[in-house]
């Protein structure tokens, strides 16, 4: 009887080790809620078709979660929407961590309003009155009557400081507005607030109840990605150290091939 | 110890004696050992609290007087104006297209039902028609495979039969203000064009003209008006560039003071490192790194903020011209709109003017008086975070902290679930206890408290899918059109999320509350009901007062339970970081807020460890920590104050 629960506990050991050392083929990414939702798993999925054993462990709750991640080493390859910040870079410098960027795609941030909504062509001068509160109602910008609500991404999410950026004059963002986890969640508020409006990744436009709005008379699509005037690129961060199954996976986001998916998802490839 | 052991009755050396001694000590030095590990464990999460939070006071004071003395906030003082400015712009500019909009009311609603047919349409025929879409570009040059498109067109043209006949969902939206041979032009047209079309119907072009030609003509008659606004909107011109280009001046003086503290602090990190090195060559390369690290001067920011004081007289000028803007607009403005919205926007404007030029005649004193090198006091930053209306994190310009909206927020949503969970609460004790038959009693009781049993994550769920959206629909019917705030425009707001807190403290008010009047000693009830007193007489004159303590603190423990909940106000209270605008009366429950604990679980994951920000988050939870503790020990208070019947 002992003998049978020593080989027991020593087989479940063994196992234990076993899944240890499978374990060390995990590749763990941290970051961007843009890249993290569709891009990065349907390309892990492909990698893995490739690449048995490896195992992916993926965390999208903003850019900013990448680079602590990093230099605490909780992830080998980071996901960002914005370029790191230099404080970030030093911090990870700090810890013995030397980060390699990578241009993975770029992405165009859409403005979309209610499908019920007339307003269906904005200026960027009108985005940009509207998100930072001067402009409160729709008839202001030829529409309907009717309070308009702003959606934004919450503080973590690179967009939201993209967003400042590219379209808002880096001034604050209306006091009114609220601040959501995640494009999702903002075009499933837009699609059922008639006077709502926000902003998503090109891969999230097309949910229903919701419509895209051109901008300065260029369309969102993948095709205007030049001359829209809400493109950015996304980036990946790799530790210049890193081991050799996250540096193939980093090279299989640009190659031909990760770049097909990104362009299926509704992301613009690098050219 | 050694007395109680020898006055035993067991006599000296029996091996009773020293076992059960010896289990005695085990069992006492393992209870006491629980009990201490949890004080301690409660001390030190105070003390990291402490610690934590501690830092953020001197941490955002540095970061204040960073904002004074780059000049930041000189730009502020001005840009309020501007901000105000804006306000009192737009709202002209409701007020004129609230009037323009009032005679083309028609006009709208013949539009937006036209609108409403085809997007009812465009829905039910959306899966084969993206499908179409996909296969189409995706097919390159041999193009698609026949068969493919046959099946997927076939499917189209089925489904558009169906949705032309209203066959799925609700059925054709209704056209009451389109007549019969438009509503039929207008399926027709829809039921004849290609599945790939992206062409307006002729019918949605002719209304949206018809309604641009009406507005058109709404609008000559207020001509005047209008020019009246653009005038005034245009008087911020001056600031506008001013404030911008001053700003960017600032925001450089900013930058360069913030890099070279972060290239001061990286040098001395890395020769905080040189001690611990093995090898000269490492050390030596080590301390080349630090010295390289150092790129810049420090800032001197007198010399930085000469340029944008010397536009002092530019600032001048153009708050002068926004005063003389208003002067104007004043003798300009129409007396009265006919609209009774375009009316209210006006009078709104109107009460807002003497404030407005008051701000404006306070702005130049404000600014010359503003000197960059006054400290920033440790009380005003105190005071700033305590009284602070803006909580605004994430941004280029400058980070505040301020805590009063979330605390309003906090305090709104509790207000609500009290209002729901105290009655049904307390209502459902004072029957279980008092009227309920036993068999009721052995039913209700149980299942209240498997209330409490549901995780609050899935009650948030619970919120957004069905709660939420069934608010929503029903506050959109007309025949709820008197209820204050309907018809709900925000999905997400303090009601619901009120209204589910409530659901998770009824559990804990009606356990408690039970208990309350389950302590009320027996003879109460009994020399009330030997005088003659009705059960009822009894319940409310006589049971009730005498567990009234008990009920009282059941509620602050619910309440307790609801300011602390995080989940729930997360998903669904709608993070909106503003005080609610109280001039809507009731309606106020209706708007989405945020939260002390919503603030926290959202912005905590991805703060830098050890920044301002992070800090600010500690003394965010030191208040909850505080409030929680407050109302907890008040309860605690209660209940031994008004004790009656047992001591």
């Amino acid at each position: 009887m002992r003998n049978t629960i020593r080989f027991a506990a020593a087989s479940l050991f063994a196992g234990a080790m076993l899944a240890a050392t499978a374990g060390a083929q995990t590749i763990s990414l941290k970051g961007s809620d843009t890249l993290g939702a569709k891009l990065v798993p349907q390309l892990a999925e492909s990698f893995k078709s490739k690449n048995d054993g490896v195992k992916f462990e993926i965390a999208a709750e903003g850019s900013s979660t990448a680079f602590p991640a990093l230099a605490n080493g909780t992830a080998h390859i980071g996901m960002s929407s914005r370029q790191a910040k230099p404080e970030e870079i030093t911090a990870a410098q700090a810890k013995g961590i030397k980060l390699k960027e990578i241009e993975a795609c770029h992405d165009m941030i859409v403005v979309i309003v209610n499908k019920g909504n007339s307003v269906k062509k904005l200026t960027k001068d009108q985005v940009a009155k509207i998100f930072t509160g001067q402009v409160k109602d729709w008839s202001e910008v030829g529409g309907a009557p009717g309070a308009i609500s702003v959606y934004t991404r919450n503080t973590s999410s690179g967009t939201y400081k993209d967003w400042q950026k590219l379209a808002m004059k880096d001034r604050n963002y209306a006091p009114s507005s609220q601040k959501l986890a995640g494009n999702e969640q903002i075009a499933e508020e837009v699609s059922k607030n008639k006077g709502g409006i926000g902003y998503v990744g090109l891969a999230y436009a097309k949910k229903s109840g919701t419509a895209p709005v051109t901008i300065d008379g260029v369309a969102p699509i993948a095709a205007n990605a030049r001359t829209y005037a809400y493109s950015r690129a996304c980036y990946l961060y790799i530790p210049e150290n890193a081991d050799a199954t996250a540096k193939a996976f980093a090279d299989f986001a640009i190659s031909p091939e990760g770049q097909k998916i990104a362009e299926n998802l509704g992301f613009v490839p690098n050219h | 110890m050694s007395d109680s052991s020898s006055s035993s009755t067991v006599p000296a050396g029996h091996p009773f004696r020293r076992k059960g001694r010896g289990t005695d000590g085990l069992f006492k030095a393992f209870f006491a050992g629980n009990a201490g590990l949890t004080v301690v464990i409660l001390v030190l999460i105070i003390v990291f609290l402490v610690r934590e939070g501690a830092g953020f006071f001197p941490a955002y004071r540095g970061e204040l007087e960073l904002y004074r003395k780059a000049g930041l906030e000189f730009v502020d003082i001005a840009r309020k104006d501007l901000t105000a400015h804006e306000q009192m712009s737009s709202l002209l500019n409701r007020a004129y297209y609230a009037q323009v909009n009032a005679a083309c009311r028609r006009e709208f609603q013949r539009s937006q039902e036209a609108t409403q047919v085809v997007g009812y349409i465009d829905d039910a025929v959306a899966p084969p028609r993206s499908a179409l879409e996909r296969v189409t570009e995706g097919a390159g040059e041999e193009g698609a495979p026949a068969e493919l498109l046959k099946s997927l067109n076939a499917r189209y043209q089925s489904l558009l039969a169906d949705a032309l006949a209203g066959r799925p969902g609700k059925g054709l939206p209704p056209t009451p203000h389109l007549s019969d041979e438009e509503r039929a032009g207008l399926l027709q047209e829809l039921g004849a064009r290609e599945p790939l079309s992206t062409d307006e119907p002729a019918l949605v072009i002719a209304l949206q003209e018809q309604l641009a030609a009406k507005q058109a003509d709404a609008s000559e008659p207020l001509a005047g008006f209008r020019e009246t606004i653009n005038a005034f909107a245009s008087a911020s011109e001056d600031l506008d560039n001013l404030i911008y280009e001053t700003g960017e001046s600032v925001k450089a003086t900013k930058e360069a003071a913030t890099l070279h503290e972060i290239e001061v602090t990286k040098r001395d990190t890395l020769l905080a490192a040189v001690p611990g090195t093995k090898g000269a060559e490492e050390r030596a390369q080590l301390e080349a790194d630090a010295k390289a690290a150092v790129t810049t001067e420090p800032v001197d920011y007198r010399a930085a903020l000469q340029p944008v004081l010397g536009r002092m007289g530019e600032f001048e000028a153009a708050n002068a011209r926004l005063a003389a803007a208003l002067g104007e607009v004043k003798a300009a403005l129409p007396s009265d709109l006919a609209d009774e919205k375009a009316q209210r926007y006006l009078a709104t404007f109107r009460k807002a003017e003497d404030e407005y030029g008051r701000e404006l005649a306070d702005t130049m004193p404000k600014m010359q008086a503003w000197d960059f090198e006054k400290p920033v006091g440790l009380g005003a930053t105190i005071s700033g975070f305590i009284t602070g209306r803006d909580w605004i994190t994430g941004g280029e310009w400058q980070d505040f902290y301020g805590i009063v909206p979330l605390f309003v927020g906090s305090l709104i949503i509790a207000l609500i679930a009290l209002s729901l969970a105290i009655p049904l609460g307390v209502g459902a004790a004072i029957y279980t206890n008092q009227l309920a038959g036993g068999r009721q009693q052995r039913f209700i009781k149980p299942t209240i408290e498997f209330l409490q049993a549901i995780p609050s994550v899935v009650l948030g769920f619970l919120g957004i899918a069905v709660l939420g959206t069934l608010l929503q629909e029903t506050s959109m019917k007309d025949s709820f059109a008197w209820v204050p705030g309907f018809p709900i425009e925000q999905r997400l707001n303090m009601f619901t999320a009120g209204c589910l807190l409530g659901l998770m403290a009824i559990p804990t008010i009606f356990s408690l509350s039970e208990d309350a009047l389950n302590n009320v000693p027996s003879a109460f009830a009994e020399a009330s009901d030997a005088l003659g007193a009705s059960k009822l007489q009894t319940v409310f004159r006589v049971v009730c007062p005498a567990a009234i303590s008990g009920i009282l603190a059941a509620v602050l423990l619910g309440l307790g339970r609801v300011i602390g909940e995080t989940m729930v106000v997360l998903l669904v209270a709608g993070n909106r970081i503003e005080i609610p605008d109280f001039t809507e009366g009731l309606g106020v429950f209706f708007q989405p807020a945020h939260t002390l604990t919503g603030i926290i679980a959202q912005e905590l994951g991805e703060v830098p460890f050890g920044s301002v920000h992070y800090r600010a988050l500690f003394v965010v939870g030191m208040v909850l920590f505080f409030i929680v503790l407050a109302i907890n020990w008040s309860a605690q208070r209660l209940l031994h104050r008004f004790r009656i019947g047992q001591d």
